[in-house]
């Protein structure tokens, strides 16, 4: 006989792999079913890397903006607060809901670039308790309502749970819209995100139509 | 016994690949919300995250956990690797789309390669309750119990089972397995 540590002494039984693999893969395809069709939502939240974000038209209610620091990043800012490491500076935008149109967002994960589509011109993807922080952000127009200029962003009051360091620059507004928005973004986070239309492929550029 | 020979026998005296992509997969889910923390170290990032991240760092390090037991417990493979199976799936609406699909198409492979992985039969001694007839060496004695309880003029052997895995169970046999 062969030495005994060299037979194995399990092996997958493909049957049983059946078994377990396609309910599992019945019940993922139904996931991402519902969410395609917005029926489902999404919990977002990546960070650590810069990615780009557009949609054709944003429509926030509750929005606050005030700039922040995070750590990493490519700015090689050292740490206002006196800790260690470098970070970037980032402007945070936060909103209660918001609409997005035409989203597109694209993620590089290791040698692969995603591009994650979703909501259409008509059926926005729609995000509550969204934040968002933007090296870089710029749109074709905005319009703001009841909007208060050079608040202390520790007193902000328009997205509750969410506010900045005493004394720096903030502002915030009841509602806002922002078309053809184009962002840099260090960090995105949305607790539930609604995805209507979803698609995801490899490779591709977003339309910053 | 070399280390090698040590090492391939580890490997194959456990559910190794279902716990290695389980791990893999937790990895994958950790990394999209924490990335960095882990590069940099800092946990301002985690308290920004809330509670979106605080369930991928969740279903993330389950899934790791899942993965290590069943290299460490194969004897409880069944519950890890569903378990994982289970995370897996959850991680779809909970943490990034299952990180993008990515993660979650590694834990629900792993888990299932976990819930799969089976000892094989001492050598010399009878077939342990093997799981289908094809699976069986032994000729009518081993088998003879198992068929016999109705099962097989119900609806064959996967009565139990729900009828799409039947279904693909069935074309995986045709193709030879054991």
């Amino acid at each position: 006989m062969v030495e005994n540590s060299s037979r194995p002494t399990g092996k997958v039984r493909w049957r049983r792999f059946a078994i377990a693999v396609v309910p599992a893969v019945a019940v993922a395809g139904t996931l991402v079913g519902m969410t395609a069709k917005g029926a489902l939502a999404s919990s977002i939240s990546v960070s650590g890397q810069e990615y780009t974000v557009s949609a054709s038209q944003l429509s926030g209610q509750g929005f606050e903006q005030f700039g922040t620091w995070i750590p990493g990043g490519n700015g090689g800012v050292p740490n206002p607060t006196g800790g260690a490491g470098t970070g970037t500076l980032v402007m945070e935008s936060a909103m209660t809901n918001a609409d997005l149109y035409n989203l597109c967002q694209q993620v590089t994960v290791g040698p692969f670039t995603l591009t994650l589509t979703a909501g259409s011109a008509t059926d926005p993807a729609v995000a509550q308790n969204l934040i968002v922080d933007a090296a870089s952000q710029t749109g074709s127009s905005a319009v703001f309502t009841n909007i208060s200029i050079g608040n202390d962003a520790s007193t902000l009051t328009e997205d509750p749970g969410v506010e900045g360091a005493a004394g720096s620059f903030a502002q915030q507004a009841d509602t806002v819209t922002i078309n053809n928005l184009v962002q840099k973004t260090w960090l995105t986070t949305a607790g539930t995100f609604t995805l209507p239309d979803l698609s995801l492929g490899f490779g591709g550029t977003c339309q910053s139509s | 016994m070399t280390t090698r020979a040590r090492w391939r026998a580890w490997r194959r005296s456990r559910p190794f690949w279902g716990g290695l992509l389980l791990v893999l997969s937790g990895l994958e889910l950790l990394a999209l919300p924490l990335t960095g923390v882990l590069v940099h170290g800092q946990i301002k990032l985690v308290i920004y995250i809330g509670i979106g991240g605080v369930f991928g760092v969740l279903i993330g390090g389950l899934l790791i956990v899942s993965g290590l037991a069943l290299w460490v417990n194969p004897a409880h493979r069944t519950f890890y690797s569903i378990a994982g199976l289970l995370l897996g799936l959850v991680s779809f609406p909970a943490s990034n789309l299952g990180g993008f699909f990515l993660g979650m198409l590694l834990a629900i492979i792993g888990g299932s390669l976990g819930f799969a992985w089976a000892p094989l039969p001492a050598a010399g001694t009878a077939v342990e309750a093997s799981p289908g007839p094809e699976a069986s060496t032994e000729p009518e004695a081993a088998s003879e119990p198992e068929i016999v309880p109705g099962l097989v003029t119900a609806a064959g052997p996967d009565a139990d089972a729900e009828p799409e895995p039947a279904v693909a169970a069935d074309s995986a046999a045709e193709s030879g397995t054991e």
